[in-house]
């Protein structure tokens, strides 16, 4: 037994001790003397015709009994999760809840489980909805039974439970199994009809079924009086039915006891524990006492933790006489004792023996270690109170915790060690900062773990350490180049085993290189990035890591190169049954937004479609491009209705997700380009006039907001779009006068896709500015650059103009007679020429090839309102003639023939 | 220093004085099958510590309340199971 080792290939479920967790999900056995409950079975099934289940009674009452009794009967598929403590930490409780799922349907919450290893813990929400999701897709009845609730009955799990019970399909089934009720709606869900209850009364026995209990556990005949004595003593305790049973097994008058047992007034248990224990041989109730502090058992952890060789053989005599212990498996290995049971125990150890838990608890905790299970080791140190040693531990799984994103884990761990003595343990307190961090607390609560790196001279890991969490702060801040340079710090002093936090690092490098737009720098960064996450078995990480890098490929103008990166991603976010995990979702939407630049329209969309789909699994952000891709797709289809559609559902997301100021902005420019595009030339004025000012008004007082630096690459594509708006708007002078520097920044910063982008942009001013020898020269350099990568879409979305220039291009091309270097270039523009034609002109609902000119949306707008010719003319101060131009225009442009057939026209293009 | 405040608790069933180390040194008296639980308590999370063991015994609660109020708090956790 050993943890997961950080090479392994795949994680494909969830990352946890394997050995200890198949114990959590064993189903108890059930003993052969049972008490058949049909009354209760006949309850349980009732209740799978509603959302919940609560069994609620006190500890002995046989709650897990009478459930083990009707999952064994009825061979239905049930998943089982005992709790503990530990399982507070809501990362730790949904990955157990998934892994208990998957045993009855092995695809169950697969993508909620890989969601769960994104570094910073991922919405509990939209983990659930996913599993949730999987559950509507199976149709088959699934039950989850979750015992011991009482452990964890904190807020933040009946969060999560509780969110689970209200939005769980008509085919889920949640049973809880409790010794107290749970902090959930039950009041509501009993309004509903929707939770059925079994409390102490129903479960404790009645005189006929504690009379042949009694009776099958000693072997012998009493008398109905003397039962009816136990009965009434025990009031139909099954737990105290069961010690007054041992008790009196083997005895020769069982009546005496029973006499003593029902004249006596002490606490039942309190009184048959010990008429229990006594008669046991002294070294099983030595065993019994020293034992009752673990929580499992096995034979090898009691050998180490009690001094013995024979404990498998103890434990399995144990369970051969019923001494309230369960095995946790089916080879009898792993043992525990009945809660209540222990308790006892434990309780009596004390009065014997005094306070023996520190050594056994170090025992147990030096055993674990040697089994490689830390976790369990940590809890038996702390237990143990033995600090250094708890210490010891968390600095070698602190960062396999993190990765797993049990951050409350880390916290609680963090929370039982004494204040002081973490001051000595610097890398400590970085964990405890950054595990703060994570999980959104107060940033200067987080800082203020921090150790004091300048006073004590400390270690390259704990410096290391510490730069990394200062640059996630200021990556969080938006201060990219204070950030990169600490995080190039964290690389240079954390050791390779700090596999986790040089993952970070790197990917916090290779951001904040691709956000100032420097493209060697975010290359080498996000390789690095990629392949540290991949070694440390963080598969998210590094599909995302490639992803940028093909988006780094793509702004240098290297489409084929993107491609291959994306499909790398693709194929690292699938796993080896071929399914895509919703973090695929990023590639697809990444292969999709390429297909269209080549103009291959249809798998375009379905691409980009199925990978929306995915990426909302992993969180709506993740599709929020998506959204933006599939509209440039429909508006490229000639849907521009529906393109606006994608658009606003991407704003939608954007203004939900407000930690990045940049969505809000991309989404603003793609529905500028929607409005260039359909002509409405008069919102798009209005985004540039509103820009200018607000630029303006920057300049003058402070730079940005909060100090923040925009990104170059932003900027670049927000000036692009400006020009765009004022060629349209025949304002060519002005878009030459910003066209050139960011054609020679574009240049200088090697970013190649905007270069391209902005000599196109170029070439149609001069077009529009009648210099047509230096619009096709401009256009010829465009060409040349963008022909070996395949461009297609960023040339003809311009429409007509292009149309015109690409025709001039190939004129003047056609001049050089046979150059043979010169076909390549001829095939390509008329390869342009060709898919500028195919494209949907005149479709029904299709974009328009010659846009509206403001002129003519006013005098639309006008008609619409059921102005006629004359009133119009006067409206606009502008003669009848114009008027009917105007009209004419319109219609041509719109390829109609009445002005009610233009009103409707326009308005299924969305121009009014 | 917090400050620590007097409970008394009552519940169904006898219990001798070895139990007050486990009801984190409340001192155990018991009578006519009942036992009383009384004395200083740290605060509210170790007051439900002890309901809880009260709870995880099967012992039925009879009563709960404050007694009188304000000592000094020693803060003392004693023999809790927390493996």
């Amino acid at each position: 037994m050993t943890s997961r080792p950080t090479t392994d290939p795949a994680p494909t479920s969830v990352a946890v001790p394997s050995p200890i967790l198949a114990t959590k999900l064993f189903v108890p056995p059930l003993r052969p003397e049972l008490i058949h409950r049909r009354q209760l079975i006949s309850r349980l099934e009732e209740g799978m015709n509603r959302r919940m289940i609560l069994v609620s009674a006190p500890p002995g009452s046989g709650k897990t009994t009478l459930l083990s009794e009707w999952i064994h009967g009825n061979h239905k598929s049930v998943a089982w999760l005992s709790l503990d403590q530990e399982d507070n930490d809501p990362t730790r409780f949904v990955s157990y809840v998934i892994a208990a799922l998957q045993l009855i349907e092995a695809d169950l919450g697969k993508d909620a489980a890989f969601i769960l290893q994104s570094p910073r813990t991922p919405p509990m929400e939209a983990v659930l909805t996913n599993l949730i999701n999987d559950i509507v897709a199976i149709s088959d009845e699934v039950a989850l039974v979750l015992d011991d609730y009482q452990l964890v009955d904190t807020p933040p799990i009946n969060k999560m439970v509780g969110y689970l019970i209200e939005h769980s399909p008509a085919n889920m089934h949640l049973i809880i199994s409790t010794r107290s009720d749970p902090g959930l709606p039950l009041a509501r869900l009993r309004a509903q009809d929707q939770l059925t209850e079994i409390r102490a009364s129903e479960l404790s026995f009645s005189p006929e079924e504690a009379t042949q209990f009694i009776q099958q556990g000693i072997g012998i005949d009493l008398s109905p009086n003397a039962i009816g004595k136990l009965i009434s003593r025990t009031e139909g305790w099954i737990a105290g039915l069961q010690l007054a049973a041992l008790s009196m097994r083997g005895r020769e008058n069982p009546n005496a006891f029973i006499d003593s047992f029902t004249g006596d007034e002490r606490h039942i248990a309190d009184y048959l524990i010990e008429e229990v224990l006594q008669r046991q041989p002294e070294e099983v109730q030595d065993f019994l006492l020293e034992t009752s502090i673990l929580e499992r058992l096995n034979g090898p952890l009691c050998d180490a933790v009690i001094g013995r060789d024979d404990s498998q053989q103890i434990l399995r005599g144990l369970e051969k006489a019923n001494l309230f212990i369960i095995p946790l498996d089916s080879e009898r290995y792993w043992y525990r004792y009945h809660h209540l049971f222990a308790e006892l125990l434990h309780q009596r150890l004390h009065q014997v023996h005094g306070n023996l838990d520190p050594e056994l608890h170090s025992r147990a905790s030096e055993w674990y270690e040697r089994e490689g299970l830390i976790a369990v080791a940590l809890d038996h140190a702390l237990s143990a109170k033995d600090y250094d040693r708890a210490m010891d531990l968390i600095e070698q799984t602190a960062e396999e915790t993190f990765m797993r994103s049990e951050l409350a884990t880390l916290q609680g761990w963090f929370d039982a060690l004494p204040k002081d003595m973490l001051r000595t343990r610097p890398m400590l307190s970085v964990f405890q900062a950054v595990a703060l961090l994570l999980s959104g607390q107060p940033l200067d609560q987080a800082e203020s773990k921090l150790p004091d790196v300048a006073a004590v001279d400390v270690q390259d890991s704990v410096d290391g350490a510490v730069s990394l969490f200062r640059a996630m702060v200021m990556a969080y801040q938006g201060e990219r180049d204070q950030s990169a340079a600490l995080a190039n710090q964290a690389l240079e002093l954390l050791p390779d085993v700090n596999l986790f936090f040089r993952s970070m690092a790197a990917g916090i490098l290779g951001l904040n290189a691709f956000y100032s737009g420097d493209v060697a720098a975010a290359t080498e960064a996000l390789e690095k990035a990629a392949h540290i996450s991949e070694q440390a078995g963080n598969l998210m990480n590094a599909v995302l890591a490639i992803c940028h890098l093909a988006e780094v490929a793509w702004i240098q103008g290297q489409l084929h190169h993107a491609k291959a990166l994306y499909l790398r991603a693709l194929s690292l976010g699938t796993d080896k049954h071929g399914q895509r995990r919703p973090i695929a979702g990023i590639a697809l939407i990444g292969l999709g937004g390429l297909k269209l630049e080549r103009n291959d329209l249809g798998s375009a969309k379905q691409q980009t479609g199925e990978g929306i789909e995915l990426a909302k699994k992993w969180g709506n952000i993740g599709a929020l491009n998506g959204h933006l891709t599939l509209a440039r797709i429909l508006l490229a289809q000639g849907h521009p209705k529906e393109a606006q559609s994608e658009i606003d559902q991407a704003k939608e997301i954007a203004v939900t997700f407000d930690a990045m100021e940049m969505d809000d902005y991309l989404v603003e420019l793609h529905q500028v380009r929607l409005w260039v595009t359909q002509g409405n030339l008069k919102a798009a004025a209005e985004w540039l006039d509103d820009r200018e000012h607000q630029q303006a008004l920057s300049t003058g007082s402070q730079a940005g907001q909060e100090g923040e630096e925009p990104s170059p690459l932003l900027r670049i594509i927000e000036q692009t779009m400006a020009a765009r708006v004022e060629i349209a708007r025949d304002q060519s002078d002005q878009a030459l006068k910003r066209i050139d520097p960011l054609l020679q920044q574009a240049e200088q910063a090697r970013w190649v896709a905007y270069f391209i982008e902005t000599l196109i942009l170029k070439s149609l001013a001069l077009w529009k500015q009648g210099h047509r020898q230096q619009a096709v020269e401009t256009l010829t350099q465009a060409l040349d650059l963008a022909r070996p990568q395949g461009y297609i879409r960023t040339f003809i979305e311009h429409g007509e103009p292009m149309d015109s220039l690409l025709e001039k291009v190939l004129e003047s091309r056609t001049g050089n007679g046979g150059d043979d270097r010169a076909k390549p270039m001829l095939n390509y523009t008329k390869k342009l020429l060709l898919a500028l034609r195919s494209r949907p002109v005149a479709q029904p609902d299709g974009s328009l090839a010659a846009p509206l000119s403001e002129r003519e949306l006013e005098v639309l707008r006008l008609v619409a309102n059921g102005l006629s010719n004359s009133k119009i003319s006067q409206n606009l101060f502008i003669s009848l003639n114009t008027v009917k131009t105007h009209i004419k225009n319109i219609h041509s442009k719109l390829h109609v023939h009445t002005r009610t057939q233009a009103i409707a026209r326009a308005q299924e293009l969305g121009l009014l | 220093m917090s400050k620590k405040i007097q409970y008394q608790i009552r519940v169904k069933g006898q219990l001798d004085e070895r139990w007050t180390e486990w009801f984190g040194d409340m001192k155990v008296k018991s009578e006519g099958g009942y036992t009383t639980l009384s004395g200083p308590v740290c605060d509210q999370a170790a007051l439900h510590g002890i309901l809880s063991r009260i709870r995880d015994l099967g012992l039925p609660l009879i009563s709960a309340h404050q007694s009188e109020p304000e000592e000094e708090c020693r803060q003392k956790k004693k023999g809790a199971r927390e493996t």
